[in-house]
């Protein structure tokens, strides 16, 4: 039971979802500011070392000169990164498809046992529900 | 020139890393939890269907739906959240019945110890998560673990050292010195 001093017990249930709610949006702009912070900075950078040759160069030249300079080294530690990332992707896409083709069953042979089974209202896919991103 | 490629590299790895950092693990430490809480609801629904609760028994009821609101909203569940809202409640002056004394009134005496095992896992798993998917805490984590790691051999090595000394004090002790200074030379 809520209790609150002064207020009946539905305005401090109302105040309480008012402040949750509030917290929910000052996170979700806190991730979103980290986020494009970032965004700027690495493109402000990367613009400014490219118009500091201004006038010198041309895209294409630095274009060149870049691969030219890419040690063998380097390009095998970038190939493995990147490759990491797409068996991750590829891995993760196939537990979606599990996941998928099982939670039907699983939901259905269950119910039989328990009837009144509540869910976590996830998608078939275990994914977040769009409604609640926001 | 030079420099300027070993830059737009760096700059390259620095995007590629950020991406796996702000979007890619936050995803993954998501999954990580559902995976976890899904695993904890199987083994009560369980325990359900072996009969030692019943799926008629509000303290199952109420933890499972617990388990499912964490699940749902498990990408929204994270430190700075729980921080703020701790302050936010506390400033409003809100005080509720702890979810621990509810689930213990509607459970019979004999299923409690069950259903409180449950509830405290079900705790540990959303601290776990809490830690794990905090940047801060994990830079926090990194550091620390990065410095203890030197120095515990050192502090290993220090203790067998004092082991070995106390040894030989041992053994000097013993010796009669007096003998040694009568012996012939």
């Amino acid at each position: 039971m809520a209790k609150e001093a002064g207020g009946s017990e539905q305005e401090v249930e109302l105040r309480i979802l008012r402040a949750t709610r509030w917290v929910e949006g000052v996170v979700q702009v806190l991730s979103s500011l980290i986020r494009w912070v970032a965004i700027v900075l690495i493109a402000r950078y990367g613009y400014l070392s490219i118009a500091s040759l201004a006038g010198q160069n041309t895209l294409a030249d630095i274009g060149i000169n870049l691969l030219s300079n890419i040690k063998v080294s380097v390009a095998l530690a970038g190939a493995a990164g990147v490759g990491g990332l797409i068996y991750g992707e590829r891995q993760r896409k196939l537990r979606k498809n599990t996941v998928e083709r099982l939670q039907g069953r699983i939901r259905e042979l269950e119910t039989e046992i328990d009837p009144n089974r509540s869910s976590s209202n996830l998608t078939h896919r275990g994914d977040t529900r769009p409604e609640d991103t926001i | 020139m030079n420099e300027l490629a070993t830059f737009l590299a760096s700059l390259m790895s620095i995007v590629f890393i950020l991406f796996l950092l702000l979007w890619r693990f936050r995803a993954y430490r998501t999954d990580a939890f559902r995976q976890i809480m899904f695993q904890l609801r199987d083994e009560l629904f369980d325990e359900a269907r072996k009969g030692t609760i019943n799926f008629d028994d509000d303290a199952y009821i109420m933890l499972r739906s617990a388990i499912n609101n964490f699940i749902r909203f498990g990408h929204k569940l994270n430190l700075i959240q729980v921080i703020l809202l701790h302050i936010t409640l506390k400033a409003e002056n809100y005080t509720s019945e702890p979810f621990l004394e509810k689930l213990k009134k509607n459970c019979a005496d004999e299923q409690e110890e069950i259903i409180i095992s449950y509830y405290m896992r079900m705790n540990a798993h959303i601290i776990e998560h809490l830690i794990l998917s905090s940047y801060i805490l994990l830079l926090i984590m990194s550091i620390t673990f990065m410095l203890v790691v030197p120095i515990l051999p050192l502090l290993a090595a220090k203790k067998q050292i004092e082991k070995l000394e106390n040894y030989f004090i041992g053994v000097i002790d013993k010796l009669d010195l007096e003998k040694f200074e009568n012996m012939p030379a």
